[in-house]
Order: structure tokens, then C-alpha cells, then sequence
């Protein structure tokens, strides 16, 4: 290796140039099932992180199976204009995690209550820098537990999915004004329990409005 | 910081790596059934309708194996070498793409600088490799491991506070639990031959490695170990590798177990390397096979012998392969050297070029791809823009595993333990 840079920025490089973009591989697909291999080997990394987070290693395998299944079978609906596959598939991952919505909050209660993180538990001998040690991440997963769902699903397609809002807004199937205001409360929500320096004192006032907020 | 960003971090902890292959082997069931019978399905609601058919008895794309490495592995064995079963055959002639491929990313590196010498490094790795009953004779990683170790390293191991990132109690390791994480080679009794003639048994030996065929199918449960590491290093000429001097875990780690050639390769032996491909090659298909090790792990499917327990003749093309890989995976290599790396990997007979690579950490990238047996292939794999190096890994196309290792994050820092500026 060389280059002293910083090589990170380079990670989401892909090459896409013979296969196309997401609409030209799903338009073949119709004809030649098998072109969907390439959506898969394109995004299930990153989808499975982004599942992984929200639900564990155990569940996020299962979901992201899923995933590409559900996809799969409604490629024939897919809006080809739409260049980029990912808000699709995120929306399609968002939905079935919705079904393990319950075991979702209990990984973030978790982490409040114990500051170890049970999605990077296994790995956690390993990483150097654990973040989730710090009592910023208590706090974070204590506002995630508590946020309702709508803002939670459109706030992690954003931060953890890395959509856009316009594109969270095509996974959700909502307007983009909604995916505004509802990263903006769950912003706001946020940064209330961030600034507070007892996560476990601000529990029943900044309950209260985040559980306000509206729900999907 | 904002809150997104707070919550990235959060995020970034969890790897990025290949779904496992039961996900993409319920996607490619669902599109062979759907090849056949035809009908996809209505856009009916999410719930319910999606059923993976039974499994489908042929794969329409190869299944993307995880491989192995990391700095763990890095220490414990300086990764991997090539050696290959069938010597004989004739050796194919460089293929045009690799050649092309080589010459780009050679002029594109050329102009890089050179590390500063003596200067500080972060570096973060993505590894991944196999845990659990997956080699022959259902030898796992956590015997593998120490092996590698223990009969690769000729120095005293170090004081307690090894180099490797502590496994976890459920992990690959179970030496870990004791102090030194390198159990002398004394202690390995349960493996018959780590101690004796060389690091691994033959073929022929009756040591647990001989007995694959009785685990023909032993890998289809594995796991995979993977994780992310950090730690700092600095570019030492005197210094085998980067991984011979470096802080980890807020300690001072001082190691020199990269054995190969003989002795540790250190960045002042590269230095001196020979400039032009063919004699580099020359020098490095002549290094000495006990460094290198491959313990991979074969699928069901792949029909290879490739394994720890076979330590036969290396094709040298593909033993320079694994040197050029086993050096830009784990050393300081100055641009001018990587440029005739590159040049070597494009003159080498065999190697091909995989343009759609994935690496370890799950980033795309072209790969430089040297075919061993049965569907096993050696990766180096590049940034497809910048040609910078991204990772070293072993694929195996047929079957759940093999092992790798991609840098994350190499950047220069003023002293061990500072990390940079995102």
C-alpha cells in the first residue's frame, strides 16, 4: 500500500460500468432472472449493515434474505426511472424490520441500560475503538428506543441507510415534507437527551415529546 | 458533531462484509425456480409471499466466499501463501487484461509519495476468516491459528500483552484465555506435527490434516470470524512489517514474527528489491514456502485438496502472486516499488483480472486473481480508481469460506494513539 490518504473515502466506489445502472440490470432481469445476482453483490453489503444495526447479526440475515426476495419477485413493478435501486430496497428492508419492531427496542434498552452494545457484542474483543462504550451511544440508544417509529425508520434510513431525505421519503412511500419533519423532530429529540448529562433524569420529560411525535 | 454523524459512528462499528451465503443462496434458489416455472410474482403486499422455493441444485452466479486475515492473522501467520497441489501444469501466459490492468494502475501509483520514514500510521483493517469445523479432519480456525503461529515464529513469543485482539470467550481462539496468546510450540501437543519437520504435515502424514475426505461436507456449517481493527504503526526501515511495531490497545507492541525468507522482511529488504518485473519475480518465487501458509478452508463442492495439510511444490508463478500479496498486505511499500508490484502481477503467467472484486470490508474494487484449484483463487484487490491497494484475500467460488484481509484507513498521524481528523 501506498498513499498516505485516507482511503476510507474510496469505499463506496462501484463499478458499475458494464452492468449499468440499478434500472438497467432490474430491466434485464425481467428477461434474465439471474441479472439480479448483480443488485445483490451491488447493495446486500451495505444493506445488511444497515439491518445489522437495527436488529443484530441474527435477525439482519434473515431480513436481508428477505429482502432480496421480496424484491425479486416485484421487479416487474420497479419505477425504471429511478436509477438507483437503494431507496427501494432500504424501503423494503425498513418494512420487515418493522416486524421485529420489539426486539429492535430492546437491543437499543440494552445498550442504554448496560452501555454494551448487543449488535457489536461478538465483535467487541476485537475493535480497538468501541464506541458504544461511551456514554454518548447510551444516550443515542436510549432516544432510539424511545422515538416513535416513523421518525426512528426515516432518521436510520438517513444515518445508518446513508439515504438522502428524498430518497428516504421514496422508501417510506411519504412525502418528502414528512421525512423533514420527522427528522427534524427526532433531531430535536436527540439532541435534548445528547445535551442532558443525566440520560436517566431527562427519562420522563423528554418521553413525553418524543412520544408526541407522530407516528407512521 | 451532529447527531447523524454520532449516530454513523455507531453504525460504522458494525462491519461491512458479505451477507452470508444462505442469503444469496435463497435469492439465487428463487431466481432459478423463477427461470423455470416463470411468473414473477404480483406486487402483492410484502407479507407472506415470499417463500424461498426449495433450493436449487445449480448456482447461476459463484457464491462469494469470505477469506481470511486481518492483522490477527497477519501476526499470527503472515498470511497466506499459494501453494498449489497440481504442480505440473504448464503455466499460461499472462492474460492482456492483467497486463493492461497492471500497466494503469502502475503509472497511477508511480506518482504517489513515499511514506515519510519514521512516521506514524493509523491503520484500520477489516479481517474476516473462517471459525468452526471447517478444515480437514474438522480442524478448526482455533487450532489453526496457534499452529500458524507457534511454528512460524522462531522468536520468543512476547509478554503477555500479545498483539492480537483478544477473542471473545465464544471465539476462534481458545488459547486466548491463557496469557502468552501464542502457545510455545511445546504445548501444541494435539497437534502431532506443528513441532516436528516444518510447519505442516504432508500429504501423506496421518495427522489430523490427512483425513479431509472423512469431512467432506465439515464447512458447511462454518462461521466466519470479522471484525475491524486498529492500531498504530510506524515505517521503520529496520522493521519487518507494519505489523512488527505497533500500539495497539494503548500499549507498545514490539514483535517480530514474520518470518519469511528465512528472517522478517523488513522494509529495507524491499528497498533493495530488484526494479524490474522479471527479476522481481524471480526473487520472489524463489523465497522460501515456510512462511507461507494457506489454511484454507474448502467447500464441499470445490473438490480441492488445498489445505493446511497439503504443503506441496508452489508453482512459483503463483508463489510470487502470494508474496506480492503477503507484502503489500502487511508492509510500508514505497510507490515505486508497488508500481513494479504491479508491473510483476501483470507479467506473472496465470494471474487474470476480476473487475468487479469485492473485498473484505465489502467495497468494490479490480482484482489481480491468481486461480489455484477447484474454484480457489488468491485476490490482491485494487481501488478501481485510484489503483491504490484495498486488500488480500482468498476466495473459494465453490464453497462457504476462505479468509482476507482490507485497509480501512491508512493515514499519517503525529504519534501513536492520535487518530485522525474525519
Amino acid at each position: 500500500m501506498t498513499g498516505p490518504q485516507d482511503r476510507w473515502a474510496s469505499s463506496r466506489v462501484e463499478l458499475c460500468t458494464e452492468d449499468g445502472d440499478d434500472a438497467a440490470v432490474i430491466v434485464r432481469s425481467r428477461q434474465d432472472p439471474g441479472q439480479f445476482a448483480v443488485l445483490f453483490r451491488r447493495h446486500a453489503p451495505e444493506l445488511q449493515r444497515y439491518v445489522e444495526r437495527r436488529l443484530g447479526l441474527a435477525v439482519a440475515e434473515d431480513v436481508v434474505a428477505e429482502t432480496f426476495l421480496v424484491a425479486f419477485r416485484q421487479r416487474d413493478g420497479y419505477q425504471v426511472s429511478r436509477g438507483d435501486a437503494r431507496p427501494w430496497l432500504y424501503g423494503i428492508a425498513t418494512n420487515l424490520i418493522g416486524r421485529h419492531r420489539r426486539s429492535e427496542i430492546r437491543q437499543y434498552r440494552a445498550l442504554a441500560r448496560t452501555g454494551v452494545d448487543p449488535v457489536t457484542e461478538s465483535f467487541a474483543d476485537r475493535i480497538d475503538a468501541i464506541v458504544s462504550a461511551s456514554a454518548t451511544a447510551t444516550k443515542l440508544a436510549q432516544a432510539l428506543a424511545r422515538l416513535p417509529a416513523g421518525q426512528r425508520d426515516a432518521l436510520l434510513l438517513v444515518a445508518w441507510g446513508d439515504l438522502s431525505y428524498t430518497e428516504a421519503a421514496v422508501a417510506l412511500g411519504v412525502p418528502v415534507g414528512t421525512v423533514r419533519s420527522r427528522l427534524s423532530r427526532a433531531r430535536g429529540a436527540l439532541r435534548r437527551w445528547l445535551g442532558d448529562a443525566d440520560p436517566s433524569a431527562a427519562g420522563s420529560s423528554d418521553t413525553g415529546s418524543a412520544a408526541k411525535g407522530e407516528r407512521s | 458533531m451532529t447527531e447523524i454523524q454520532l449516530l454513523a459512528r455507531l453504525r460504522n462499528e458494525v462491519p461491512l462484509r458479505q451477507p452470508s451465503a444462505r442469503a444469496e443462496r435463497s435469492l439465487m434458489a428463487a431466481i432459478s425456480g423463477d427461470s423455470v416455472s416463470l411468473a414473477p410474482t404480483s406486487r402483492a403486499a410484502w407479507s407472506g409471499l415470499v417463500r424461498p422455493g426449495r433450493l436449487a441444485p445449480r448456482r447461476l452466479a459463484p457464491r462469494r466466499l469470505a477469506l481470511a486475515g486481518g492483522l490477527g492473522l497477519a501476526l499470527a501467520a503472515g498470511l497466506l501463501l499459494a501453494q498449489v497441489i497440481s504442480s505440473g501444469g504448464i503455466a499460461p501466459t499472462p492474460s492482456a487484461s492483467a497486463a493492461s490492468l497492471a500497466r494503469r494502475a502502475a503509472a497511477a501509483v508511480s506518482r504517489e509519495r513515499a511514506y515519510p520514514i519514521g512516521q506514524w500510521f493509523f491503520v484500520q483493517q477489516d479481517f474476516r476468516g473462517p471459525v468452526g469445523s471447517c478444515l480437514p479432519g474438522q480442524l478448526s480456525m482455533s487450532q489453526v491459528l496457534p499452529i500458524a503461529v507457534s511454528s512460524l515464529d522462531p522468536y520468543p513469543a512476547p509478554s503477555s500483552s500479545g498483539p492480537y485482539p483478544t477473542p471473545s470467550s465464544s471465539g476462534p481462539h481458545p488459547s486466548a484465555s491463557s496469557s502468552s496468546p501464542y502457545p510455545a510450540p511445546s504445548s501444541s501437543g494435539s497437534y502431532p506435527s506443528a513441532s516436528s519437520s516444518g510447519p505442516y504435515p504432508s500429504a501423506s502424514s496421518s495427522g489430523p490434516y490427512a483425513s479431509r475426505s472423512e469431512q467432506p461436507q465439515s464447512c458447511a456449517s462454518a462461521t466466519f470470524s470479522a471484525g475491524t481493527i486498529t492500531f498504530w504503526s510506524r515505517n521503520d526501515p529496520a522493521l519487518g512489517s507494519f505489523v512488527d511495531d505497533f500500539w495497539l490497545r494503548g500499549r507498545h507492541q514490539r514483535t517480530t514474527r514474520y518470518d519469511w525468507a528465512g528472517r522478517p522482511i523488513t522494509h529495507a529488504d524491499l528497498s533493495r528489491l530488484p526494479a524490474s518485473p522479471r527479476s522481481l519475480i524471480r526473487y520472489l518465487s524463489g523465497l522460501s514456502s515456510s512462511a507461507f501458509i494457506l489454511p484454507l478452508v474448502t467447500g464441499p463442492n470445490s473438490g480441492s485438496a488445498i489445505g493446511l495439510n497439503t504443503l506441496l511444490r508452489a508453482n512459483p508463478s503463483k508463489r510470487a502472486f502470494a508474496a506480492i500479496g503477503q507484502i503489500l498486505d502487511t508492509h510500508f511499500v514505497k510507490p515505486a516499488l508497488l508500481a513494479e508490484l504491479y508491473r510483476a502481477l501483470g507479467d506473472l503467467p496465470g494471474v487474470t483480472v476480476n473487475p468487479r472484486a469485492i473485498d473484505i470490508a465489502g467495497r468494490h474494487g479490480v482484482a489481480f486473481t491468481m486461480p489455484l484449484l477447484g474454484g480457489v483463487r488468491l485476490q490482491i484487490v485494487l481501488d478501481s480508481h485510484d489503483y491504490q491497494f484495498m486488500g488480500y484475500s482468498v476466495e473459494d467460488l465453490s464453497g462457504p469460506a476462505a479468509w482476507g484481509n482490507a485497509v480501512l484507513r491508512l493515514v499519517p498521524v503525529a504519534a501513536p494513539g492520535n487518530r485522525p481528523n474525519r
